[in-house]
C-alpha cells in the first residue's frame, strides 16, 4: 500500500480545499423589467421569457 | 455505464411510467399547455412529438398506434384533427419547454411544456383567463384591477427608463 512520504503542507491543503470554495449562482437581469432572474428561466416577477409574455404572475 | 440507455425511468415501473406519460400527453393535447417538473417535461417531450407524427399520418393504422399508446380516444380525436394538421408545416419540434424555476416546497425545477404552434391565442390567453376568474370572483373590483394593471404598466416603464 502506497504510504505518504511528507506530511501535507498548510498552503497545499488550503490551496487545495480553496477550489471547493463556494461559488454564488451566475444571474441575469430580466430584459423586460429589471429584476434579477436564472438564465434559461422564464422571469418569476414579469413573467417574459424571450421578449414574450409567458405566464401571468400575482393573479 | 449508462451508455445507450435513453429511457428516462423517473423512478417509476414500466406500466406506472407508461400510463403517466400517456396521462400527460393526453392533457397537453387538452390543455394545449401543462406545468410539470423538468424532469417530466423533458419525458413527455419525446412521445408527445411521436403522437404528432402519427397524426401528420393520419391513417387509420396511425390512429389505432397512437390510441394504442394513449388510451383516450376523445385526446386522439384532438391529436388528428387540431394538433397535427396545424403543425403540418413543421418536421420535429412541435413542442416547446419553458423552464419556470424550482417549485416552493420541494425546489423541484419546474417547467411549461407547450405546442410550438398554439395558436397565439392560447399564450396570451392564459393572461386573459386569469384576468376573466379574477373580474368574476371580485365581481365590483374590476376597476381595482384595471387600475393595478396600470399601475404595473407604469412601473414597468419606470424601471425600464431606468
Amino acid at each position: 500500500m502506497g504510504v505518504s512520504k511528507r506530511k501535507t503542507s498548510k498552503m497545499r491543503l488550503r490551496t487545495r480545499k480553496a477550489s471547493h470554495r463556494w461559488q454564488p449562482p451566475q444571474l441575469n437581469k430580466c430584459t423586460q423589467c429589471g429584476s434579477t432572474v436564472a438564465s434559461h428561466t422564464a422571469c418569476p416577477s414579469c413573467g417574459y421569457y424571450k421578449g414574450r409574455q409567458v405566464l401571468t404572475v400575482g393573479a | 455505464m449508462r451508455h445507450q440507455k435513453k429511457t428516462v425511468k423517473l423512478g417509476r415501473t414500466a406500466e406506472h411510467r407508461k400510463a403517466l406519460l400517456a396521462n400527460q400527453v393526453c392533457s397537453l393535447i387538452e390543455h394545449q399547455r401543462i406545468k410539470t417538473t423538468l424532469a417530466k417535461a423533458k419525458a413527455v417531450r419525446p412521445l408527445a412529438e411521436k403522437m404528432v407524427t402519427l397524426g401528420k399520418n393520419g391513417s387509420l393504422h396511425a390512429r389505432r398506434t397512437a390510441l394504442a399508446v394513449l388510451r383516450q380516444k376523445g385526446a386522439v380525436k384532438k391529436l388528428f384533427e387540431d394538433i397535427a394538421p396545424r403543425s403540418s408545416a413543421r418536421n420535429g419540434g412541435y413542442t416547446r419547454i419553458v423552464k419556470l424555476g424550482a417549485r416552493r416546497s420541494d425546489a423541484a425545477p419546474v417547467a411549461f411544456i407547450e405546442w410550438v404552434d398554439a395558436p397565439l391565442v392560447v399564450e396570451e390567453p392564459v393572461a386573459e383567463e386569469k384576468g376573466k376568474k379574477r373580474k368574476a370572483g371580485k365581481g365590483d373590483a374590476e376597476n381595482k384591477s384595471d387600475r393595478k394593471s396600470k399601475k404595473s404598466e407604469a412601473t414597468k416603464s419606470e424601471s425600464e427608463e431606468k
